[in-house]
């Protein structure tokens, strides 16, 4: 059981080297800050680099006919998106979902002509879903259905020199292989920080898309949301299950781009390493001070053997120093991490100074970091395991040196 | 000289603190210079790979052009241009292109796409694309109305070696360009952007059809020293009319590539900051430590007459030497570490996909070992050894002499 005399003796103790406790427990407690700013700093990067690749086009999961992705063809097209629909509506896990057309085509204006990825939306639709809505940085989000209206990436609006109201050309193949054209009205700039939105697209609305390209009420893509994303699997399962998998690719966003399970790995292993190095330091600190205080008392510890006390006891208070001085450090180190990532979460961290480089990795101009409660398990984790193990050498070194004997030499 | 005498006595009478102290910030060095290098071999990769696959350390381009890409700014006496800058000294190769757009159109199906004549020649030593042929050949200078395509195109407009391909394009003088061209060669960079788009053709072919004897979009220079741009583009400015044209480095026309390695360097360097933090305070721990237990002696020291500044100076020492051993031990292990690498280097075919979205082309990640590197590891030591003694120091010269043999004042 825990004796408070010893758990008393163990706080006097550390109070009587202030000093050196104090710096130890900075030093763990500027680990542990950055060690929590940084994992949550690098978790709110990946979350955000993930949701602007969810919400941007293809949901959790996205429904394309077999083929599609790959070919880009339009006879690749999904018929009758009603019938999935039907399924879709009834399904419990999933939140909302969004109908799209893609074309690869040209569009020029009186200044240039590049490719471009023609997209048609619904925005009243996806309204919710997509982050499209939140990414216009001019003019409208609204295309009217029936009208030649199409809102474009920032950087191609840079590229062709247009502005909101002057008219663009957008050129592709139609279903049945002829090519089409038609003049649109810009009505709006897109900027989200991805690069295939920024420089390559334009959104007209779905009902101008399907009637220009003669597809009926085709579709190419179905983007689905869900309301939790922990029912991912499970949710493609039943799709798959219900809908069939021969005439359709039912794919979960992590199929599709597997560069962010890459991401996610690699900085596990990078944390994970971060913590290993930092508390190895941590741990010979502590086990170097810790030896030393102990041999700076040995006279002490000889008295308290001879009058009595026993070892395990000595030992005990030895490992309680640590420990406190551990604790103390690790609830530093939490308010001050956690404040920090409390802060930034609020402030966010205004990156646009590299505005090109954060759109190179597609990230968010502004970084928003993630609190999460691990970080307080792992660093709990990290802290005790550390400042538990360091003492264990001194102790043992301790013991051997036969403290009784010492006393006659005072 | 006395004093280095002193001081190496010390550390070898603390035999065990000294070789503790040495190896923690040896390693902390070592892992500095490692891991500085292999991000800069990272970065120098990704930059080279995304300057050299098309782009080119230095273009030349019309007044304007990056800003305005159309016909109107282009260059217009592209061999008189080409005559001025012939012989600079700084140019190891160049090569003109003429870049437009066309609409192209396989068997069924029709796809936007960069359609750009090339010299054959000259552009082998300049892009790499040209080293990536998956099927059929590269291009001859005597080709006329044959293309290469990008693996990604060839699957869209669903098109083999031998098969022609139709365009549609605008001539110089805003008449149609059209014709029928044979597809003689595929390449596949990995870039998925750039296999999907791109079309090239032999130059002169592309002059004669859209009516633009000597002129060029873009003329890629080739630095012989890569590392030497800035100056040569400030020769080459020297040699040309800036009125007329604009001399752009890479960082220019790669903007995205440079600020991403500025950034990914920033996220590197708060971790590095960390790191050396905490080993600043474990280090400081020891000297205190160091300190505490030399209580005694030092106090004698000083009643002998011996001046705070001359104890500065024998502490100082001592940190200086086991500094120094620290950065040796370390600059080995680091250096020796990137040394094995670059023999044995990290293959990340794994992540293949992950690394050409950020313009890798061949997931092989090399260190590289920098001035950069090794003043990152001088400077952690400098911080480490030197800096975390001063407060060790400054406490030790408040000590009174008297207290300090009796082994009081320090706790």
């Amino acid at each position: 059981m825990i004796d408070p005399t010893v758990i008393k003796m163990s706080y006097r103790n550390l109070w009587r080297r202030k000093i050196r406790t104090i710096i130890v427990i900075i030093c763990i407690a500027v680990g542990l800050t950055g060690l929590i700013f940084t994992g949550g700093l690098y978790d709110g990067m990946l979350l955000q680099m993930k949701e602007s690749i969810i919400k941007s086009d293809i949901g959790h999961i996205t429904i394309y006919k077999k083929g599609f992705r790959s070919s880009k063809k339009l006879s690749l097209i999904i018929n009758n998106p009603e019938n999935i629909e039907k399924i879709l509506a009834e399904n419990q896990n999933i939140d909302t979902y969004f109908r799209r057309i893609k074309v690869t085509g040209m569009i020029s204006s009186a200044r240039y002509t590049q490719g471009v990825h023609i997209i048609g939306i619904e925005p009243k639709r996806e309204k919710n879903a997509s982050n499209l809505a939140e990414s216009i940085t001019k003019g409208t989000y609204e295309l009217e259905p029936k009208k030649n209206q199409i809102i474009i990436g920032a950087e191609l609006a840079d590229k062709l020199h247009v502005r909101l109201k002057k008219k663009v050309v957008i050129m592709g193949q139609a279903k049945d292989k002829s090519i089409v054209s038609n003049a649109m009205r810009v009505v709006g700039v897109a900027r989200a920080n991805d690069q295939q939105i920024d420089k390559y697209a334009g959104f007209i609305s779905l009902e101008k898309a399907q009637a220009m390209f003669k597809v009926d009420k085709g579709v190419t893509q179905i983007s689905i949301m869900l309301k939790n994303h922990e029912k991912l699997d499970e949710t493609q399962q039943f799709l798959k299950e219900t809908l069939g998998t021969e005439y359709l690719d039912i794919l979960t966003w992590k199929e599709q781009y597997p560069i962010g399970e890459f991401m996610d790995v690699a900085m596990q292993y990078f944390m994970g390493i971060s913590y290993v190095i930092l508390f190895l330091a941590v741990g010979i600190g502590i086990f170097d001070i810790t030896l030393i205080s102990i041999l700076e008392r040995i006279q002490e510890f000889g008295v308290l053997l001879a009058i009595g006390t026993r070892f395990k006891k000595i030992a005990q208070v030895i490992i309680y120093e640590s420990l406190m001085v551990g604790g103390m450090a690790f609830i530093v180190g939490i308010i001050l991490g956690y404040s920090l990532l409390i802060t930034f979460k609020y402030v966010g961290i205004d990156l646009s100074a590299f505005a090109a480089g954060v759109s190179f990795f597609g990230m968010s101009s502004i970084m928003y970091p993630t609190v999460k409660i691990s970080y307080f398990f792992t660093a709990l984790i990290a802290v005790s395991i550390t400042s538990f193990i360091a003492v264990l050498w001194p102790i043992w070194i301790l013991k051997k040196l036969k403290p009784i004997q010492s006393i006659s030499f005072m | 000289m006395m004093i280095l005498k002193i001081a190496w006595r010390n550390i070898k009478r603390n035999k065990k603190r000294s070789i503790v102290t040495v190896i923690l910030s040896a390693i902390c060095t070592a892992l500095l210079i490692y891991s500085v290098s292999i991000n800069d071999g990272a970065h120098h990769k990704m930059i080279r790979d995304s300057v050299e696959i098309y782009t080119g350390y230095i273009q030349i381009v019309g007044k304007e052009f990056n800003e305005y890409p159309d016909y109107d700014h282009l260059i217009f006496d592209e061999y008189n241009t080409i005559k001025s800058i012939e012989n600079i000294r700084e140019i190891d190769t160049y090569a003109s292109r003429l870049e437009t757009f066309a609409l192209l159109s396989g068997k069924d199906e029709s796809v936007g796409g960069k359609f750009v004549g090339i010299q054959p020649e000259k552009e082998k030593e300049i892009a790499r694309f040209t080293k990536t042929m998956t099927q059929g050949r590269y291009l001859t200078k005597d080709d006329t109305s044959k293309v290469i395509i990008g693996e990604e195109l060839a699957k869209k407009l669903d098109v083999k070696i031998g098969d022609t391909i139709t365009y549609l394009s605008t001539a110089i003088d805003y008449s149609i360009a059209a014709d029928i061209v044979t597809v003689v060669g595929i390449f596949k960079t990995n870039l998925f952007d750039f296999d999907e788009n791109m079309v090239f053709a032999n130059k002169p072919y592309v002059q004669e059809l859209f009516y633009a004897e000597n002129v060029a979009s873009h003329i890629v220079i080739k630095p012989k020293n890569k590392k030497a741009v800035t100056k040569t583009v400030r020769m080459i400015n020297k040699n040309i009319d800036n009125k007329k044209y604009d001399v752009l480095p890479w960082d220019e026309t790669l903007p995205g590539v440079k600020q991403a390695v500025a950034l990914d360097d920033a996220f590197s360097y708060i971790f590095y900051i960390i790191i050396v933090v905490v080993i600043f305070f474990v280090i400081m721990i020891f000297s205190l430590l160091n300190i505490y237990q030399r209580n005694k002696e030092i106090g004698i020291v000083k009643s002998l007459g011996t001046t705070p500044k001359q104890i500065f100076h024998m502490l100082f020492a001592e940190s200086v030497i086991l500094g120094f051993f620290s950065l040796l031990v370390g600059g080995v292990l680091g250096i020796g570490a990137s040394v094995i690498n670059m023999i044995y280097p990290y293959n990340l075919e794994k992540f293949a996909e992950a690394y050409s979205q950020w313009g890798i082309t061949d997931p092989t990640i090399y260190p590289e070992i920098t001035l950069k590197a090794i003043l990152a590891g001088i400077c952690a030591v400098i911080f480490m050894n030197l800096i975390s003694i001063l407060y060790p120091i400054w406490k030790i010269n408040k000590l009174k002499p008297v207290d300090a043999i009796h082994g009081k004042g320090l706790s």
